[in-house]
């Protein structure tokens, strides 16, 4: 015999309304492991989306600490993380827990580019809060590596992007980027390879757009984990706020790129 | 070609062998563009950098759309 019936039980069910939808895998959501990169702004917005949606074993990659500037887009940080300087990933880590007691959230707060390969094969899921192409490129040819679903998200203003990046058979990031990706991607480094971050844009950002991008983000790793895969974006979702119009694009596979031709 | 961030349009003269990321760079210096990522699509499909135009199928009279790339999210 299971618990016995309750009146009122399905109103104390933090989860219910989701349980009505159909084709929804609470049970593989709440045992998936997501590994998100980065925790500012769209990584707020993700976190929350995530645990709000069931998962609870969240890995959260950011070296960085708050600042004010910070504060219009991120659910989880406050003016007192800003002035001590908390790392970002241990306040969303602590922000999730609050969210949800059940929670399993572990912070790392060191750069993505020192996480050992092994963090991308121990994760399930892959999603990219990410703010430039070097580090996409560094997370996208580790996530293909490993085989894994990577969900990256972008945006710059009003307009935004999620790309979902299925290995083996899929496009990756680096599919869909050519010499301008590259051109910004080296203002990153100096001659000796070391990274200097001399050119670090302050790219325009507002919390609708966020939102979006984070909620659509959150939505393709519900259909990822709940075997979903023919209703998953095939390529790349592209949305322009100003106009409130979006729309799907295909980025083909190139045999060519830095990821799909290095040998095996 | 149409500047997705304007809707302004311009005409290129451009020959088979021309790259997509040559047409990119024109076109961005054309409409003297902000330094960032961009990619050149026509219709839903977005066009590979490294690839000549014959290669990818474009063809007189096509529109072509050259739309920025975001890179923020984390800042």
């Amino acid at each position: 015999m299971g618990e016995p019936l309750r009146s009122g039980a399905i109103d104390q069910d933090v989860l219910d309304r989701s349980r009505r939808i159909g084709w929804l895998d609470l049970d593989a959501v709440s045992k998936a492991r997501v590994l998100m990169v980065g925790a500012g702004a769209i990584g707020n917005e993700v976190a929350k989306d995530l645990v709000l949606s069931g998962f609870k074993r969240v890995t959260i990659v950011d070296m960085d600490h708050v600042v004010g500037s910070n504060l219009s887009r991120c659910l989880f940080f406050s003016k007192q993380d800003a002035r001590e300087k908390r790392k970002k990933a241990e306040v969303v880590a602590k922000g999730l827990t609050n969210l949800a007691e059940d929670v399993e959230a572990v912070a790392i707060t060191s750069r993505v580019e020192d996480l050992p390969a092994s963090a991308f094969h121990v994760h399930d899921i892959v999603l990219g809060c990410l703010d430039n192409v070097a580090a996409r490129i560094h997370v996208g040819s580790h996530a293909y590596a490993e085989n894994k679903v990577l969900i990256d998200g972008a945006m710059d203003g009003f307009v935004g992007k999620v790309m979902v990046a299925r290995p083996p058979e899929g496009a990756c990031l680096q599919c869909g980027m050519n010499r301008t990706h590259s051109k910004i991607a080296s203002l990153r480094f100096s001659c000796t390879g070391r990274e200097v971050v001399f050119h670090e844009p302050l790219i325009p950002a507002e919390i609708t757009t966020t939102s979006v991008i984070a909620a659509v983000m959150v939505r393709e790793a519900l259909k990822v984990v709940s075997g979903k895969h023919e209703r998953l974006l095939s390529n790349c979702f592209y949305y322009d706020g100003l106009r409130n119009v979006s729309e799907e694009m295909e980025v083909p596979r190139d045999p060519a790129c830095a990821v799909h031709s290095r040998p095996h | 070609m149409k500047n997705a961030e304007t809707g302004a349009t311009v005409e290129m003269e451009l020959e088979n062998e021309n790259t997509v990321d040559e047409v990119i760079e024109s076109a961005a210096t054309f409409w003297s563009k902000d330094m960032g990522a961009y990619v050149l699509r026509k219709g839903k499909k977005v066009l590979r950098g490294g690839s000549n135009l014959g290669e990818s199928g474009i063809r007189a009279d096509d529109v072509l759309e050259l739309i920025p790339d975001p890179e923020g999210g984390r800042l």
